[in-house]
Order: structure tokens, then sequence, then C-alpha cells
């Protein structure tokens, strides 16, 4: 298969040279633009932050190599393509399907399972047909691994559970609430570590949210980045008392709710469990007062901890991954190659058929009068049954060449059909 | 028909709770190589359950046994929890309501197998089906003390897995290990609801017990009767858990652990009057359902 990506990943390169070399969505067009004129074959783009890689295809002409890729690179973004090279990776046919469906599957990504490739390589697609730049084969091939990716999440666990501290604190506050409607939502402090876990929690669309900090004109810009409301600090008992979740993320250098405060706030409380984050460091509970009851207490190494077992678990389900790729890509293979056959197969059959209508129609002028409607049966059958079995040879060695790929790649058996019986496209 | 036999419906249970058990085994090395192999294993389990119940229904059927003899209460018992079960695990099938109730339900059959069915000499005895030999108080009874044992035996279940919950939160499993179970929140609104339901039954059924037993003193022990005064001692205790429920404020586990209490007072109440030797007719039947 006429099938080569080059790229580079956080495998190969820095992030330096990776912020340098990607892909915004205008230069994305601008490059696929360029191309579409330049390279002379299918082209589709993948750009992340974790990798920038060239998927080229087409069954004309050559591909282009390293020195002509880099060259491209080069005119796009002001960089020495000598200095790209060495960064680059290569794969070619049967290695470069498998290393798509590897990348779309997650199989190759920072976050083993993370859902956001698949997502990134179809708007690769997407953007590559917008201009122009994506054929037959590149669209095939994105489209399988759109779903093999989903088949391999969902038939698989590598993409089993939160990975992300900030889900991974709203796994833990699910486990405790049902719903989340009558919930208050504390926040205290307003560390930069808090906001993602922050939009989360208040995905959950709490009842209300309510933030402090030391700081009021802090507490107010937290205070409207999720439509809570802002409590003095010096209430923060009053906050914990009304509190179902806490999430507390301040730089205090010691912990703000001790013992003595919760056995206060807790002889006030009427409400049940209190889930609290605390992702500060240091932290801002006490770590005694996880209880699993009144208190479910959940600091930054506990949410690490979880995160190690998830990626654990992931990377359990690698090898039976892997195996799917493996199948997939020769199941591909052999779809393409049957697909690349079909229109040959039919051509030669419609130029049979034709040949022998016109054959038989001759005959028959000839036979006009000595010949009767059964003979005429009998004699068109036999021509048809000759054109068949004439056949038969070629389309058979055709489907064999189709299961065994040659070492080359390349297809020699098609291309003497084709020069054979003159069949053009 | 009369070839279903206990042991039929007991081992489709126990091969139903086999089976949800190795599903829930996350860490077999068979489950790596097929990943889909759980949700036949939970699919099987389901479908043997059922068969289970049928089985079971057939056999209620056919022998009718009587449910104011220990056996029959604790096989209709058995039978109300494994359809309950068969109908969570079809509805929700992610919380591992059937490790739970199976498990009841074997050892309701267990020890119904224990007891066995009444003896000849009580082989009259009015039976579920055709209760044409008793009145209206009787049945009236039966029914509302078999509701209340139902509602406390899912309750109780109810109560494990609060206690199991909050001993996975206690311990910070990471979220999806371990038994899939229902919220801590969940279970507890369920726990006190179902509490809340059960007790009424409870005193309503022991009311019309007590009512028949007045009108029928002559045939009972009167309050010295250890069947009756069990079925008193779960009241009172079933009350002081109402109290708490609606009263103070408690933790759920608390209120977990008494509901463990109770229904462990139930079984007492159940199992008492057949093993003591009491009153000369009623000693072997449940409290209160007497024979007309």
């Amino acid at each position: 298969m006429n099938l080569r990506v080059f790229g580079l990943s956080f495998r190969t390169t820095s992030i330096g040279l990776r912020e340098r070399l990607g892909f915004t969505p205008s230069t994305l067009l601008l490059a696929l633009e360029r191309a579409n004129s330049e390279l002379a074959c299918e082209v589709v783009l993948l750009s992340t932050c974790n990798r920038v890689e060239f998927y080229l295809g087409g069954e004309g002409a050559p591909l282009p190599g390293f020195k002509e890729l880099g060259e491209f690179w080069g005119r796009i973004y002001p960089v020495d393509s000598l200095a790209i090279e060495p960064h680059l990776y290569c794969h070619e046919g049967h290695e470069a399907i498998r290393h798509l469906f590897r990348v779309t599957s997650s199989l190759d990504s920072m976050v083993l399972g993370e859902g956001q490739i698949a997502a990134q390589a179809k708007q690769a697609l997407e953007a590559a047909q917008a201009s122009g730049c994506a054929g037959p084969m590149l669209n095939a091939l994105f489209q399988h691994a759109r779903v093999i990716a989903r088949r391999i999440r969902t038939e698989t666990g590598i993409a089993q559970g939160h990975v992300s501290v900030s889900s991974l604190a709203v796994d833990f506050v699910s486990e405790v609430f049902d719903q989340f409607t009558d919930k208050t939502v504390a926040v205290i402090g307003a560390g930069k570590m808090g906001e993602l876990t922050l939009k989360h929690l208040a995905e959950l669309k709490p009842k209300r949210i309510l933030v402090t900090n030391r700081n009021p004109d802090k507490a107010k810009a937290v205070a409207e980045t999720c439509g809570g409301q802002v409590v003095p600090f010096e209430n923060l008992d009053e906050l914990l008392i009304r509190s179902d979740i806490v999430l507390s993320t301040t730089g205090a250098s010691e912990p703000i709710v001790d013992r003595a405060r919760w056995q206060r706030v807790q002889a006030q409380r009427r409400k049940g469990t209190m889930v609290v984050i605390d992702i500060a460091v240091p932290r801002d509970f006490e770590p005694t007062l996880h209880d699993g009851e009144t208190m479910c207490l959940y600091n930054i190494d506990d949410l690490q901890k979880v995160r190690e077992t998830r990626i654990a678990d992931r990377r359990s389900h690698l090898g039976t991954a892997e195996a799917m790729v493996d199948k997939e890509v020769g199941l591909f293979e052999s779809d393409w190659l049957r697909r690349r056959n079909g229109p040959v197969i039919a051509r030669l059959n419609r130029e049979f058929e034709a040949k022998r209508k016109a054959v038989v129609g001759q005959l028959m002028q000839k036979l006009a009068d000595r010949v009767g409607a059964e003979d005429r049966a009998a004699i068109e059958g036999a021509f048809r049954l000759l054109q068949n079995q004439f056949l038969h040879g070629p389309i058979s060695a055709l489907a064999e060449e189709t299961t065994k790929r040659s070492p080359s790649g390349k297809h020699t058996l098609l291309d003497a059909l084709r020069q054979l019986f003159r069949i053009h496209d | 028909m009369e070839r279903v036999s206990l042991f039929c419906f007991a081992a489709s249970y126990a091969l139903s709770l086999g089976l949800d058990c190795l599903a829930m085994w996350q860490r077999l090395p068979l489950f790596k190589k097929w990943p889909q192999l759980p949700v036949w294993f939970r699919g099987g389990a389901w479908i043997m359950a059922a068969a289970g119940l049928v089985a079971h229904s057939l056999y209620l059927w056919t022998w009718q046994p009587s449910i104011a003899w220990q056996f029959g209460w604790l096989l209709v018992l058995a039978w109300f929890l494994a359809a309950f079960s068969v109908y969570e695990q079809a509805h929700r099938g992610r919380v591992s309501w059937s490790m739970f109730l199976l498990p009841m339900v074997l050892g309701m059959v267990g020890m119904a197998t224990i007891i066995g069915p009444p003896p000849p000499e009580e082989g009259g005895l009015p039976n579920l089906f055709s209760m044409a030999n008793l009145n209206f108080w009787n049945r009236l009874h039966g029914v509302l003390l078999l509701a209340a044992s139902v509602v406390l035996s899912v309750a109780f279940i109810g109560s494990l897995m609060f206690l199991i919950r909050a001993r996975q939160l206690k311990s910070k499993l990471a979220p999806g290990r371990g038994l899939s179970l229902f919220t801590l929140e969940g279970l507890e609104t369920m726990n006190k609801r179902l509490v809340a339901v059960a007790f009424p039954l409870l005193s309503a059924g022991l009311g019309v017990g007590v009512g028949i037993m007045f009108a029928h003193a002559s045939e009972l022990d009167g309050f010295s009767d250890p069947k009756v005064l069990g079925a008193l001692g779960l009241w009172l205790v079933f009350g002081v858990l109402l109290g708490l429920r609606y009263g103070t404020r408690f933790r759920g586990s608390v209120m977990a652990w008494m509901t463990v209490g109770v229904w462990l007072l139930l079984v007492v109440c159940l199992v008492l009057p057949h093993t003591l030797p009491t009153g000369p007719k009623a000693s072997s039947r449940n409290p209160g359902v007497k024979a007309p």
C-alpha cells in the first residue's frame, strides 16, 4: 500500500520544538492548501500538542521523502529542514497503518487511553477533506481508524475510569452523593490548581456555590467564574455548616480546619456526609478528620494514588488492544486491495461482456433461419460459459494477491492485467 | 411439576451467585483476554436466577406449603427476595444486588430444608394459596407480617450495603473498584424509607395477631409464649429504630447496625418457636398465624 507517515511526537522531541512546528487552525489550513499544490499526493495533517504528523498516500506518483517533506515544512515555518530531520520518524505501508490505528486508539498517547486523540484525528481528516487533500485512500484509512479506536475504547479497559486529578475528585464525590441539585459546594482559596476541579464540580449543577478567601477580591474573581456567592473568610465555620462538598486550595502553612474546629462545626451541622477535596499543599484539613461517613476527605496524594492505579489498570489491557490493532491492520489492507481491484474486475467483465455480445450477435445474424430458439439459447449459454471460464483464472489470481501481501507492497498482477487487457481508468 | 425440588432452584440460585462473583472478579486473567466475558457471565447469572425463580414458583404452586409453618414462610419470603433480585439484576445490573440477596435466599431455603415441612398431624394447616379455611383476620395477619419481613429483609441488605460502602469510603478505595453499590446518600435514604414502611406493616400485623390471640386465648400460652415475647421484642426494638430515624440525628451507620439487629431478631423470632417446645398446637407456627 502506497502510504507513508512522517511525524514527530512527545517521544522524539521536546515540547519547545513541538510548539515551534505545531499547526494552529489557521496555519493548518495554509499548510494543507500548499500541500495540495506542492506534494502531489493525498495528505492529512494531524497536529496536537503531543504530535505533528503528515499522512501521505495515493496510488499514483511516488510519495515525498524526508528531504521533500523537510523542505515543505521549512517553507511554512522558518526552520532549517536539516534541524527537523533527526526528530522525524517515518512509517510506510503496513507500519503506517498500524501507527495510525495505535495513535487514534490512544495506545501511543502520553496518557494511555485518553479520549481526545480520536476526535483530533477526525478533525484532521475533515480539514483535509475541506481542503481537497484527502483522497479515497486516506478517507478509508482514517474512517477505519475511527472505528477501531471506538472498538478498543469500548471492548477493552484501556479507557476505563478517569485519570485526571480533577475528574477523579468528581468521581469520589459521585461515590457519596446521588444528586447534586440540592447540594452546596464551598470553595476555600483561589489556587490555580483548583480551577479545573471547580469547573468539573460546577458541571454537576449544584444548588449553590459559596466562595471564600482571605483576599475578598480573589474570592470575588473565583465566584464570577463559577456563578458563586462570596462568603467572608471570617465566616468559615458557617460556610462549613452549610456545605456538602468542599474544595480547598488555600496557600495556608497550617491546616485551617483542625479537629476542634470540625467538632464545633459538626455540632451545628444538620446535613449528612461532607466530602472535602483538599488539593492544597500543605493540606488545609487535618487528615485524621476522614472517617468515611461524616467526612470523606481526599487530598492530592489520595487522588494521585488512584490515578496511578487507574493508569496501571489501563496498561494491563494494552496487550489485548495491540492484538486488536494488528488484526484490524490486516483487515484494512485486504479490504483496501479488494476495493482497489474492484474497478479493474468490473471493467474487465464489462469489456468481455460487450465483446461476447458482439460476436454472438454476428453469429446469430449468419445463422438467422437455420437455428431455432432453443439452439440460440444453447449457443448464447456456451459463449457465456466460455467468458466466465476465461476470466475465472485472472480474477482468482488477483484475489490471491490481495490476501498475500507482496514484500514490496506493489501489485504487479493488477498492473499486468491493466496492460494485458488494455484497461485504463 | 412434582419433580421440581428445593435442590432445583437452590442450585440455580447458587450457580447464578457463582457467575456473578466471577463477573465481578475484575483481575481474572481470563477477562484481560476476553473483555466481554464479564457481560456474558452477568447475563448467564441473570438467566440462572430467572430459571431458579421459575422453578421456585412451580414448587410453591405444586406443593402450596403453609405459611403458618416456618418451612412455607421461609420459602415464600425467599421467593419474594429472589423475584426482587431478578428484577434488580435486569434493571440495575451494575449494582451488586444479587451478591447480597441470593446468599440470603439460599440461607432461607437452607433453613427451610433443615426445619422441613410440617409433620403429617399438622397436614391440615391452611396454606398460602387456599386460605378458604382461614378467616379474614388470620389472612390479614399473615400477609402483613410477610410484607413486613420482605421489606425488612431488603432494608437489612440495604444496611449491609451502606456499611460496606462506608468502609470503601473510609479506606479511600478507588471509585469503580470493589463491590458495585449505590452511593452512600442513596443507601441511607433507601434504608430510612424501608424502615418507615416496614414498621407500620409489622405493627399492624402484630396488632392483628394480638387481637386474634385475645379472641382464641385458650389455644395459646398467652404472653409467656416465646414467639409472642419474641415478636413483642422485635416490635419494641423496631420502634426504637424508627424513633432514631425520625427523632434524633444519628449517623447512618448506627441506623444500619440497628436495622441489621432488627433483622436478626426477626430471624430469631422465626426460628425460636420451632426450636423451643411451647404451646401444644401453635408452637410450630409463625407468631400469631393460628390454625382455625
